[in-house]
């Protein structure tokens, strides 16, 4: 039900950003390849899962300061620690990006995940706003970007919610022309609040490695 | 009541001048008539009366001239020739346009006429009236007269400036038109302002010379024409090289993004559950490190900056150009607005 809620969410976001970016010439898709570590613990040995994502993002100017995007990215995890259950896992994930300045960005977005094992599947929608730091380099063909996040909304299903959430991230992109790649780091950590004498955390790190192009325009009807 | 009867006062004011050239005029044309029906005598006669300063009458320039013409004609009819000649002289000097109609005046008139306009030496200009002008299509049209052949030459002085126009030079007897394409003597459209238009002139059968001006206002329509801008100075261009400090500062970036990337992790995680994959961000700031090397050599290597400075120029003319053709196009459509002036006020 999320997961249906965020993508009418994505694709309205989109139609409403067409004219803009087909103006623009900008509407930019990107193929992304990466790799996950999930990592759990209920009061005892942290679980460990590692595998590989695939996915894709659009990315759209709205304005010369205000962008969105999102991305849809599943893949599948192998346990790395005994007793440990694989899992897969699907994303979509939604998220507009002012710019007041070259060098800041203030972030406002949405994720549904959605993990599934051999016990079920456990529904997260999570909700977060952040900032980060760009630095150019290269005469600007090269961008570096930090961030961090705090994720005030998250739910699980079957679960309590988490008492910490926050999310850091640090990312790389080349431009050249209408392509671009980039490379990255994501962390989020959730620390759930005691029940029972234990306490659950758990933390996912994803390294992403994407490869983007300026899509050709599209003729979006005008009002 | 009393607004009546100043209003009778005042049109009996008014109708006392007109009443007096109206009686001027209908003794001229009385005159003329005798003289036409040849009773000379009784023409000469009233003709004497008008112009008589004892008239009570008003007359104007026009009806003088005209009263002089019959005068000199009538005495040249009864043999008085040297009179009619001085009256014929009073006539030309009075207005050189005037001339004598072959169909109305005998050849013994017209004699006396022309040995009169040989005696003196006078130029007339006809009066301007307000015109609008196409420089590319239309031309103003000036007409002199002279009393017999001359040397003539006329100009157009501009009164701010002192720019001349030579409009004519050359000979000419009797009435002429000249044209003036509202260009001056360079080939462009003549500035705005109050112009003096001189003709002046010597005669070739007498030693005599005389000068003749009018007065003109010329105006531009047209849209106003823009400025171009001007030349980037060397205070306004931009760099053209990095400085010696740039290659250093793409490796403090570089390196400084690659060591912000290793610490997030550390901070950001929860030490219960260690500190996740370290081969993950090692990668990605193992590429920050290596973008900022990469970028420190080649910025060390070739401190060029783009031809920024080139460009704003090659911008800057293209403008420039732009204006001069939209300038061009303007001008080409300037219409001259040419009114008579008094003289030289401003």
């Amino acid at each position: 039900m999320t997961t249906r809620l965020a993508l009418a969410v994505l694709a309205g976001i989109l139609a409403m950003t067409g004219p803009a970016a087909a103006d623009a010439q900008e509407l930019r898709g990107e193929i992304i390849g990466a790799l996950v570590e999930h990592r759990l613990t209920v009061g005892h040995d942290p679980e460990r899962e590692f595998g590989a994502a695939f996915g894709a993002a659009l990315r759209a100017p709205v304005m010369s300061w205000m962008e969105v995007g999102g991305h849809l990215i599943g893949g599948a995890l192998a346990a790395q620690t005994p007793q440990t259950d694989d899992r897969r896992f699907g994303e979509l994930d939604v998220a507009a990006l002012i710019t007041p300045f070259p060098w800041l960005a203030f972030e406002v977005g949405g994720t549904s995940r959605t993990w599934t094992g051999p016990l079920g599947r456990q529904r997260w929608l999570t909700m977060r706003a952040g900032a980060e730091v760009r630095l150019a380099l290269a005469d600007d063909r090269v961008r570096g970007m930090l961030g961090g996040a705090l994720m005030p909304v998250v739910s699980v299903s079957g679960a309590e919610s988490p008492s910490v959430a926050i999310a850091a991230s640090s990312r790389l992109t080349y431009a050249h022309r209408t392509l671009s790649a980039s490379v990255g780091y994501e962390i989020e950590r959730y620390d759930f609040p005691v029940s029972g004498g234990t306490r659950r955390l758990e933390q996912v790190s994803t390294m992403s490695a994407s490869i983007g192009m300026l899509l050709p325009e599209i003729g979006w009807p005008r009002p | 009541m009393r607004v009546a009867v100043l209003a009778v006062v005042l049109l009996a004011g008014t109708a006392a001048p007109v009443r007096a050239q109206g009686n001027t005029q209908e003794a001229l044309d009385r005159a003329v008539t005798l003289f036409e029906e040849l009773q000379v005598e009784r023409a000469l006669t009233m003709l004497r009366q008008i112009i008589s300063p004892a008239s009570p009458y008003e007359v104007t320039r026009e009806q003088r001239v005209r009263a002089y013409q019959y005068i000199g004609a009538s005495l040249a009819i009864v043999g008085m020739r040297d009179s009619a000649v001085v009256y014929f002289r009073a006539a030309i000097e009075r207005d050189p346009f005037v001339d004598l109609d072959p169909a109305r005046f005998t050849e013994l008139e017209r004699g006396a006429f022309a040995e009169a306009r040989l005696q003196l030496f006078a130029i007339g200009v006809r009066p301007l009236r307000e015109t609008h002008l196409d420089p590319a299509t239309e031309r103003l049209t000036l007409a002199f007269a002279t009393t017999h052949v001359a040397s003539m030459t006329a100009e157009m002085r501009h009164v701010g400036s002192g720019m001349r126009i030579p409009l004519f030079a050359g000979s000419t007897d009797g009435v002429r038109e000249i044209g003036w394409n509202g260009l001056d003597a360079s080939g462009r459209i003549a500035p705005e302002g109050r112009y003096e238009v001189v003709f002046a002139g010597s005669s070739l059968h007498n030693d005599r010379a005389d000068s003749a001006r009018l007065y003109l206002d010329l105006r531009h329509g047209r849209e106003p024409l823009e400025d171009t801008l001007p030349s980037l100075r060397p205070d306004e261009l931009l760099p053209e090289r990095h400085p010696p400090s740039a290659a250093p500062l793409e490796l403090a970036k570089g390196l400084g993004l690659a060591a912000s990337a290793l610490v997030l992790p550390t901070v950001v995680t929860n030490g219960d559950l260690n500190r996740g994959d370290r081969r993950l961000v090692t990668a990605v700031a193992g590429a920050a490190a290596a973008t900022g090397i990469v970028a420190s050599i080649r910025r060390h290597r070739n401190r060029d900056l783009p031809a920024i400075n080139r460009q704003r120029i090659l911008e800057r003319a293209a403008t420039n150009a732009q204006i001069v053709q939209r300038n061009s196009a303007r001008l080409a459509a300037t219409r001259l607005r040419i009114s008579p002036a008094a003289g030289i006020t401003q």
